[in-house]
C-alpha cells in the first residue's frame, strides 16, 4: 500500500508540481476506481483546513497519465 | 447385696470437676445471664444490631469512620475509545481530516474532556518532507480548531533510510473544555508541513488510538 502511495505521490509531482490531494483508504491505489476517490484541494477555510472535492481540477492528471508515470517508477 | 443410696434433695455447695465428668449440656441446662467478667455479654437478646437498618449518624473517626455524612463520586464520568487503522495520505499543505476521530457526549456542561492521541504508521514519501497535526472539535456541524500545528515536523528524519522501513509514532494529550452536553466529535487533522512529497498516518493499516475521557468538575 505504501509503495503505491509513494509512486502515486512521485508520479503526481512529476506530472504537475504543487498539486495537493488526499487519499483516505487502506486500499491499493492502483486502479481508476481508487483514483476517483482522491480528494483534490480547491481552497482553505477559516480554520486553516483544506476545502476539498472529488472533482479533479487538473485536466492533465488523468488516471491514464498518472498510471503511465507510476509504471515508469 | 449392694446398698444403693438415693439422694432426693438438691445439691448445694461447689460442684467439683469429678462431678462434671459427663459434661454440662449448655443448650438445656444453663439459664440466666452470664456475667460480663466471665466472658458473657450481659445481653439476653437473641438478635444483634443490623448495621444496614439500625445504625444512624456518622461513625466517629476514632473507630474507623470518617465522620463524613456524604461523599463525592469519582471524577471520570466516561471513557470513549476511538481511533482507526484506516490510513490517510495527503500532499496538502493545509489541514485535512484523517480517519482518526472520537465521539463523546458530555454529561455536564462544566466537564472537561481529556484527549489522548497516539498516532502510528507516520510515513513520508520524499526528502525533507514532514507532517504536522491539528485537533478539531465539531459540535452541531460547527468545527473549532483547538490547536494549530499541535506537533510539527513529525516524520522528517524518516527519509534518511529506506523509506518503507521507517515509520514513526507521535502522541499528545489535550484537555478541552467544550462547555456543552451535545454530541461532540474530535478529529485529528494532518498536513504536509514541509517538503514536496506526501505524508501518511496509519500507513499499512497501523492503528492509531484516540481516547476521550470526560472529567467531572
Amino acid at each position: 500500500m505504501i509503495d503505491d502511495i509513494n509512486k502515486f505521490s512521485t508520479a503526481i509531482n512529476n506530472l504537475k508540481a504543487n498539486v495537493e490531494w488526499t487519499y483516505n483508504a487502506n486500499n491499493q491505489l492502483n486502479s481508476e476506481e481508487e483514483f476517483n476517490k482522491i480528494l483534490w484541494n480547491t481552497g482553505v477555510d477559516s480554520n486553516g483546513s483544506a476545502i476539498q472535492s472529488t472533482t479533479n481540477p487538473h485536466s492533465e492528471l488523468t488516471w491514464t497519465a498518472v498510471k503511465a508515470e507510476m509504471d515508469k517508477l | 447385696m449392694t446398698l444403693t443410696v438415693v439422694k432426693t434433695t438438691a445439691l448445694t455447695g461447689t460442684i467439683t470437676n469429678a462431678q462434671l465428668a459427663g459434661g454440662i449440656d449448655l443448650t438445656a441446662k444453663v439459664t440466666g445471664t452470664l456475667p460480663i467478667a466471665n466472658g458473657g455479654t450481659n445481653s439476653t437478646a437473641t438478635t444483634f444490631v443490623n448495621a444496614t437498618t439500625n445504625v444512624t449518624g456518622a461513625l466517629p473517626i476514632v473507630n474507623g469512620g470518617t465522620g463524613a455524612t456524604s461523599f463525592s463520586p469519582g471524577k471520570i464520568a466516561q471513557v470513549i475509545s476511538g481511533g482507526t487503522s484506516s490510513s490517510t495520505s495527503t500532499s496538502s499543505s493545509s489541514f485535512v481530516n484523517s480517519n482518526c476521530t472520537v465521539a463523546i457526549t458530555p454529561t455536564a456542561s462544566n466537564s472537561k474532556v481529556l484527549l489522548q492521541f497516539s498516532g502510528n504508521g507516520i510515513f513520508v514519501t520524499a526528502q525533507a518532507t514532514a507532517m504536522a497535526f491539528q485537533l478539531v472539535r465539531t459540535v452541531g456541524g460547527v468545527s473549532t480548531n483547538l490547536s494549530t500545528k499541535f506537533a510539527r515536523y513529525v516524520g522528517y528524519m524518516t527519509t534518511l533510510a529506506a523509506l518503507n522501513d521507517m515509520q514513526e509514532a507521535c502522541s499528545f494529550e489535550f484537555l478541552d473544555s467544550p462547555s456543552t452536553t451535545s454530541a461532540t466529535t474530535y478529529t485529528i487533522q494532518i498536513q504536509r508541513e514541509t517538503g514536496s512529497g506526501s505524508v501518511t498516518l496509519c500507513a499499512n493499516g497501523q492503528a492509531s488510538s484516540f481516547v476521550a475521557m470526560e472529567v467531572l468538575a
